[in-house]
């Protein structure tokens, strides 16, 4: 009770000084507030589970200070007790993350808690994103070191935050990236733009183990290359891991790979941006017997794209360290204004194509290699298909005041692989129609309907929205999610919820009710499970 | 970007760390900076049709100087 207390009076404080800066001599104070709260009523038909805490509560508030080169901050966080889909370990309270910098024109240092990436971050990404319950920020010291022009060099040194602990690994890493156009003036103002960089990880933690000898250090290596030239665009990056036994692997000692490849053609009313990756045992953690999402040190790229839509995102992908092998197309096209098809105001056409396959594997069953788990050839396309998508768009504005999306999407999803839980391979189609409608200057009606169709699983839905913008502050709407195709009759239900919210400024206040559907939420190809609930929901979050 | 045919500058944010020095988590969220370098107009979230307001206050800073 008395964190839910502390929480209102700094949301308090922050609305009294939203929009507002203080002063204190040149230094500034600035943060940010997010209250997420949510009833929980027991529903055994849509497999809401009882909550005895009938109401849980996540809160995230941050105090910042900058003066001149020093900045300072902290981070207070409480789970009372953490949403249901989180893991229980959050429960509790603390400031998990607490940092000052100093920053100087060519160099910036920072002790405490900080969040980096390298590159893409196949061999090291620390972010924040409270939405899947990440946390994976370093604890220690980072040097960013700008020596001379056009060259940035970065070095870190520290452990993981582990929930309201630590990893057991001590991680030491190093980047140096060459802005090639920016080394030189003469090279300033080149068409074609350069950047080359590399980058060194070294995770040290202690083992003793009586079975395995397992490597107390563990290196990682990658390099990356990016080449933008008018309107093409190019970006690859390697990245070597030299062998990490752990948990996801299975504790085989075969050293890790992964390849990124993108590249791209746009120009006015047209794109096309082709990808493809490859990751071969690439799971790194700053310890070797963390599970889930827990204590990643790297970040794996994604193929397919992340949906919005309800529907279309009811089957998402979950990149898999261990292997897969994927690629993603994307054309986007403009009819241009005036043309027949393109009509007055023109038609935006979007079509992708992704498809993630497993790597094809040999196991090693001879004694003397089979610590190394298995054998792949780089250049073999696995026998498992994970996931396929394909995707059509159209988006037209037919007047001033009224615009319609509409989007077609085929899915081919390898449930068991995908969520781990053994289930048939699922084809599913969806349908979209997305259309808003200015009702006036300042009033908009938005309105959607989905259809997902498929014979496996729980069978077809439809999904309605209908939304209400009393611009610029309000907005009302309801929304049915309809599971009319299940093959048990008494699952064929209706999940029903209204939604309202008022925002001004930076504060935003959202409250709902209704039911909720079990589902999995993805971001970038990192999920986090949501489960099944049913009651009110609160959402505050402001910044000042 | 050059899809669309905009022709204004865009800057990438890859470790987050301009969100976190504005302070937002979920974005989008739209910032009006005058020539003095204050925040003039700040708005969390976008529905449809927030586009005319944003219209409005772009007119209204513009015309302030």
């Amino acid at each position: 009770m008395k964190r839910i207390l502390l929480a209102f009076i700094l949301l308090g404080s922050s609305a009294f000084y939203a929009g507002a800066q203080i002063l204190n001599g040149e230094g500034q104070f600035h943060g940010s507030i997010e209250i997420d709260a949510q009833q929980y009523r027991p529903d055994s038909l849509i497999g809401a589970p009882p909550v005895p805490q009938k109401m849980l509560m996540n809160t995230y508030d941050e105090l910042d200070y900058t003066n001149g080169k020093i900045s300072a901050g902290v981070r207070y966080e409480a789970y009372d007790d953490a949403l249901e889909g989180y893991s229980p370990l959050y429960d509790g309270s603390g400031f998990p993350y607490k940092y000052i910098s100093y920053k100087q024109d060519n160099m910036e240092v920072t002790v405490g808690n900080f969040y980096e990436q390298f590159g893409s971050g196949m061999i090291l990404r620390s972010y924040w994103s409270p939405a899947l319950g990440i946390d994976n920020s370093f604890n220690g010291i980072r040097v960013k070191y700008n020596p001379v022009k056009g060259v940035y060099l970065k070095g870190l040194v520290g452990n993981q935050r582990d929930y309201w602990t630590q990893g057991a690994g001590l991680v030491r890493a190093f980047d140096g990236e060459l802005n090639l156009n920016e080394m030189d003036s003469a090279w300033n103002n080149m068409k074609t733009k350069i950047i080359v960089g590399g980058s060194f990880v070294s995770e040290y933690q202690a083992a003793d183990d009586a079975t395995y000898n397992f490597p107390e250090n563990v290196g990682a290596s990658a390099g990356r290359l990016s080449i933008i030239n008018g309107g093409f665009s190019f970006y690859t990056e390697d990245a070597y891991i030299i062998n990490d036994p752990n948990a996801i692997n299975g504790d085989i000692f075969k050293p890790g790979n992964g390849v990124l490849i993108r590249t791209g053609y746009s120009q006015k009313g047209f794109s096309l941006l082709l990808s493809g990756e490859r990751v071969d045992n690439m799971s790194f953690k700053s310890d070797r017997t963390a599970t889930a999402n827990d204590l990643a040190i790297n970040y794996l790229p994604e193929m397919p794209r992340d949906e919005t839509y309800q529907l279309a995102a009811f089957y998402p992908y979950a990149t898999q360290p261990n292997g897969e092998q994927g690629f993603d197309a994307e054309v986007k096209y403009k009819l241009p204004r005036g043309s027949f098809l393109g009509g007055k105001y023109g038609t935006d056409l979007d079509a992708e194509y992704s498809a993630v396959r497993s790597l094809d594997t040999i196991s090693e069953n001879d004694k003397t290699s089979s610590d190394m788990g298995y054998n792949t050839k780089i250049l073999n396309i696995g026998q498992t298909n994970y996931f396929q998508e394909i995707t059509f768009e159209i988006q037209h504005k037919f007047s001033p005041d009224f615009r319609l999306i509409a989007q077609y999407d085929y899915e081919y999803y390898d449930k068991t692989i995908i969520q781990n839980e053994y289930a048939p391979n699922i084809i599913s189609n969806v349908g979209v129609l997305d259309g808003y409608y200015s009702i006036s200057s300042a009033h908009t009606l938005h309105m959607e309907l989905q259809g997902l169709q498929t014979q496996q699983d729980q069978g077809n839905w439809a999904f309605g929205l209908v939304e209400y913008n009393f611009g610029p502050d309000w907005f009302l709407g309801v929304l049915d999610e309809y599971n009319y195709g299940n093959t048990i009759p008494d699952m064929r239900i209706h999940y029903f919820t209204v939604t309202g919210g008022y925002t001004h400024n930076a504060l935003r206040i959202t409250v709902g009710y209704g039911k909720q559907r079990a589902g999995i939420l993805c971001i970038g190809g990192v999920c986090r499970e949501i489960p099944a609930a049913d009651g009110f929901t609160l959402s505050i979050t402001n910044s000042f | 970007m050059r899809e669309k045919g905009w022709t204004y500058d865009i800057y990438l944010d890859p470790n987050q760390d301009f969100q976190h020095a504005m302070g937002f988590q979920n974005p989008p969220c739209t910032y009006i900076i005058d020539g003095t370098g204050k925040i003039v107009y700040i708005h969390n979230s976008y529905l449809e049709g927030d586009e005319k307001h944003l219209h409005e206050a772009l007119l209204k800073a513009a015309g302030k100087k």
